[in-house]
């Protein structure tokens, strides 16, 4: 989240820079100092500034508005540091745009794809004709990596990620986990707690006997010969997710309604492998900590005919497993791994496939194995389904075979076919009792589930009057920690400012943590990016700020200069006692707000100062420089004194009227 | 080299799976069921020991192929490779040993198809010898009590926006009391090492 917003605040200050620049060349080469363009954006303005470069675009002289464009762009990214030589003579500076190069280097390879695909486009409004003919089916495996103290069956302990990464090699290792002879599995009872949730949370039915088996292969990330599995007796079936647009699933798939249900065909419980790093050739380093980690094994319903639905399944479960503490680690750090079943038939046609879970008469599939990214299931099934239906078209047929994809590749690669299948050769194991889980315990944890991330969002939206979008940032950020800051500041605020209630304190606050505490964060001055963990300004801090700027004591600039203050290490640690009230005195940052008298003062000095601006607004009617002005009165009138709602009230009377 | 592919594990091999029913009690209580007109017991409903054991009622050769039958073998030359690869075995050295391997095997799977015979449906397999009696079972369950401590090692997070997360800082930082890599044939720094001839398997 936090890199996107950095992206946001970016283009915002792009658009910033571009909306001045094109001041400048429509008022015939004002001079205007790169450095003054705009004050930051503050509350009541950013609104104008986002919507302000389309209008001033429009307005200026076809010419003067197409060429500057690029111009800005360069000068944008040479203030950077980012541009070499435009003219292009500087080409093997490592400096060379690096972005740009790769942009033009993707948009070449799309639009070689899609002349060899038969001159298809692959935007959003073209459908590819071969769609309409042909069905993709789809069905995932997901192997979730389960929160918990110990391995699966030995006391050692599970390496959970958060804690202690520097873990050495080989160190959280069991007699069992290294297969010494002898050893004897020992199944933790604990591991339980996160395998059930997540099944619950999946809507399966808890099994209350489930047994283990062996499955067979020998390979040197498994010490037995063989792993510890529960395909044949899970202990959680008959699950189902729900899926809607606000998922990701595209409007075909939701077939004219408002959701979408995905079969999960059952929930098991397996053991993690040993991790091998392959080091030189064919020699390989074994790091056993992994060996026997819990897993849940989540096997949906071949239910998915879209790639796009494939990976808002994977991001949904993600979310899910997150929100009950099920898993912590995600996708992104390997906690998560998918792999995918395909298969096409042409629409309304019955396939040669073997039936599964119910579902008969679908095409030949093949499984493409361990993807580790959202953007790998998409862009697999994609490469898989087309190749399918290459094949088929072209008069051949599809193998059931093992495939594999790699981030990047256009298409996937055959892994083993099935007469180099492997026969696991599964059999129930012996050392195992049956899993026997209580009614009891299912229940208690049925009953304590916590509110998941939908159920967020939408209680969010409507308490505190955010946006859909801003609700699930805050409710995604920082593992739930930013919402719950957020509703304390909202309780404090609405308790201190009388005419506030939940969903105006819950904007202002939103708008706060999110982007002016969110963008100290990732502003330091050391140039490393903070955690939400190296927040200093607590809760009652923020409400005490918030209530000074609702009650009009401080202007919103001053107010971002106290937040600046109350999350400084330095200042916090130097003073003794620290009130926002101290900090606003001491500071001289107390709204002493000018006299009508003083505000039009200000205000003529700046329009007699500026002509050429002042005919742009009266002349050629751009009413969006009436802000330049109030960025200038807030800016050359004295700290504290302006505001620019009530500058921009004088500023419209002196030009307008 | 036959005592190797005697090995219960190639007798599974060799099953391709029919395995649970082959130790299914089923085929013992088939095997073992002697009829009421041989059964040694004395007027007085005392059982003779001596006299029950003196003559065998039923024999395991009875399961084997008959000596004098030329056993043709039902398994392929490939087949009997991807078998022994599946079971990380070496591959005969000589035709002759692998006409022996193929004839064992073949045997083997007379034997099992003999034990396939035996009607088993509706009996459940007897996977291990555990206590199966209902309070067995209740013993077994792993109900509230036995998660108990485990979810005491977990806390409601946040006031407003609760969330149930698992502490960390009940994992005890115990050191290992023995080193995995002692038994290791190589290893670097901390690391087991394979040399791994050709990619995966």
């Amino acid at each position: 989240m936090e890199p996107e917003m950095e992206g946001i605040r970016k283009l915002r200050r792009f658009i910033q820079l571009r909306h001045v620049e094109t001041l400048s060349s429509c008022a015939n080469n004002t001079a205007i100092n790169h450095d003054l363009h705009f004050p930051p954006a503050s509350k009541m303005n950013t609104h104008a500034l986002r919507s302000a470069p389309l209008t001033m675009l429009r307005a200026c002289s076809s010419a003067a508005a197409r060429t500057p464009r690029l111009c800005i762009l360069d000068k944008w990214l040479h203030s950077r540091g980012l541009m070499t030589d435009p003219t292009g003579t500087n080409k093997d500076s490592p400096q060379a745009v690096p972005l740009r190069k790769h942009l033009k280097e993707e948009a070449k390879k799309k639009k070689a794809l899609a002349r060899a695909s038969g001159g298809q486009t692959r935007g959003k409004k073209a459908i590819d004709p071969r769609l309409e003919e042909w069905e993709l089916t789809v069905g995932i495996e997901i192997h979730a990596e389960l929160n918990t103290a110990k391995k699966l069956f030995s006391s050692a302990l599970a390496d959970d990620g958060a804690v202690d990464l520097e873990s050495a090699p080989n160190s959280r290792v069991a007699a069992f986990d290294a297969a010494l002879p002898g050893a004897q599995p020992l199944f933790q009872a604990a591991t339980l707690l996160p395998a059930v949730r997540g099944a619950l949370v999946l809507g399966c039915e808890i099994q209350r006997v489930s047994g283990w088996d062996r499955k067979h292969y020998f390979h040197w990330d498994q010490p037995n010969g063989y792993q510890i599995t529960q395909y044949y007796r899970p202990f959680a079936v008959n699950g189902s997710l729900t899926l809607t647009a606000a998922d990701g699933v595209p409007e075909e798939d939701l077939t004219g309604g408002q959701e979408l249900q995905i079969g999960i065909k059952q929930v098991q419980m397996e053991q993690d492998t040993a991790k091998t790093i392959n080091v030189a050739g064919s020699r390989y380093q074994i790091d056993l900590n992994r060996a026997g980690l819990p897993l849940i094994e989540i096997i949906t319903l071949p239910h998915i005919h879209s790639p796009q639905t494939a990976a808002a399944v994977v991001r949904k479960i993600q979310t899910l497993l997150r929100a009950t503490d099920v898993c912590v680690r995600g996708m992104e750090h390997g906690g998560l791994r998918a792999d995918v079943n395909v298969s096409v038939r042409r629409r309304g046609s019955t396939g040669p496939g073997a039936g599964y879970g119910g579902v008969q008469g679908l095409g030949q599939r093949t499984e493409i194995k361990n993807l580790s990214s959202f953007k790998a299931v998409e862009d697999a099934i994609i490469a898989e389904r087309n190749r399918q239906i290459n094949v088929l078209e072209a008069g051949g047929v599809v193998e059931g075979e093992t495939r594999g994809w790699t981030l990047g590749a256009s298409e996937t690669t055959r892994l083993r076919g099935k007469e180099g299948e492997v026969d696991y050769r599964y059999m129930p194991d012996p050392d195992l009792g049956p899993l026997v889980i209580g009614h009891d315990l299912v229940e208690f944890l049925r009953s304590g589930m916590p509110e998941l991330p939908d159920e967020t969002v939408a209680r969010v939206e409507r308490e505190y009057g955010l946006s859909t979008k801003d609700a699930k940032t805050i409710v995604a950020l920082d593992d739930g920690d930013r919402l719950e800051y957020m509703e304390e500041v909202v309780e404090l605020l609405t308790e201190r400012v009388s005419t506030f209630d939940k969903a105006r304190a819950g904007k202002l606050a939103a708008n706060w943590i999110l982007h002016e505490l969110g963008g100290l964060l990732t502003s330091q001055s050391d140039g490393i990016p903070s955690n939400w963990t190296d927040v200093n300004v607590n809760p009652a801090e923020l409400a005490d700020l918030l209530a000074a700027l609702a009650h009009k004591e401080v202007t919103a600039r001053a107010a971002k200069q106290l937040l600046g203050m109350l999350q400084d290490d330095d200042i916090r640690t130097t003073s003794e006692t620290f009130s926002v009230e101290q900090l606003i005195d001491e500071h001289g940052l107390r709204l002493r707000p000018l006299t009508d008298k003083g505000y039009l003062e200000l205000a003529q000095a700046i329009v007699e100062a500026n002509p050429d601006m002042v005919a742009a607004v009266r002349d050629k009617g751009q009413k969006g420089k009436v802000m330049w002005f109030v960025g200038q009165m807030v800016r050359q009138g004295e700290e504290g004194t302006v505001e620019p709602e009530k500058a921009r009230k004088v500023v419209e009377g002196l030009l307008l009227e | 080299m036959n005592r190797l592919v005697l090995t219960p594990r190639v007798v599974q091999v060799a099953a391709l799976n029919p395995i649970r029913k082959t130790l299914s009690t089923a085929v013992w209580q088939h095997a073992l069921n002697v009829p009421e007109d041989k059964q040694a017991q004395s007027k007085e409903g005392q059982v003779d020991v001596k006299k029950a054991l003196e003559k065998p009622t039923w024999s395991v050769s009875s399961l084997l192929p008959p000596k004098d039958q030329k056993n043709t073998p039902k398994v392929s030359s490939k087949q009997l490779h991807h078998l022994l690869r599946l079971s990380a075995l070496p591959p005969p050295k000589t035709d002759e040993e692998e006409s022996k391997l193929l004839s064992t095997l073949s045997s083997h799977l007379h034997f099992v198809q003999e034990i396939q015979k035996v009607d088993t449906s509706g009996v459940e397999p007897l996977r291990s010898l555990r206590d199966e009696t209902i309070a067995g079972q209740k013993d077994a369950e792993l109900g509230l009590d036995a998660l108990s401590e485990a979810l005491e090692q977990e806390e409601i997070r946040g006031k407003h926006h609760k969330r149930i997360r698992r502490r960390k800082d009940f994992v005890e930082n115990e050191k290992l009391d023995w080193d995995p890599l002692a038994a290791a044939g190589k290893k670097v720094g901390r690391y087991f090492v394979i040399e791994g001839g050709k990619e995966g398997t």
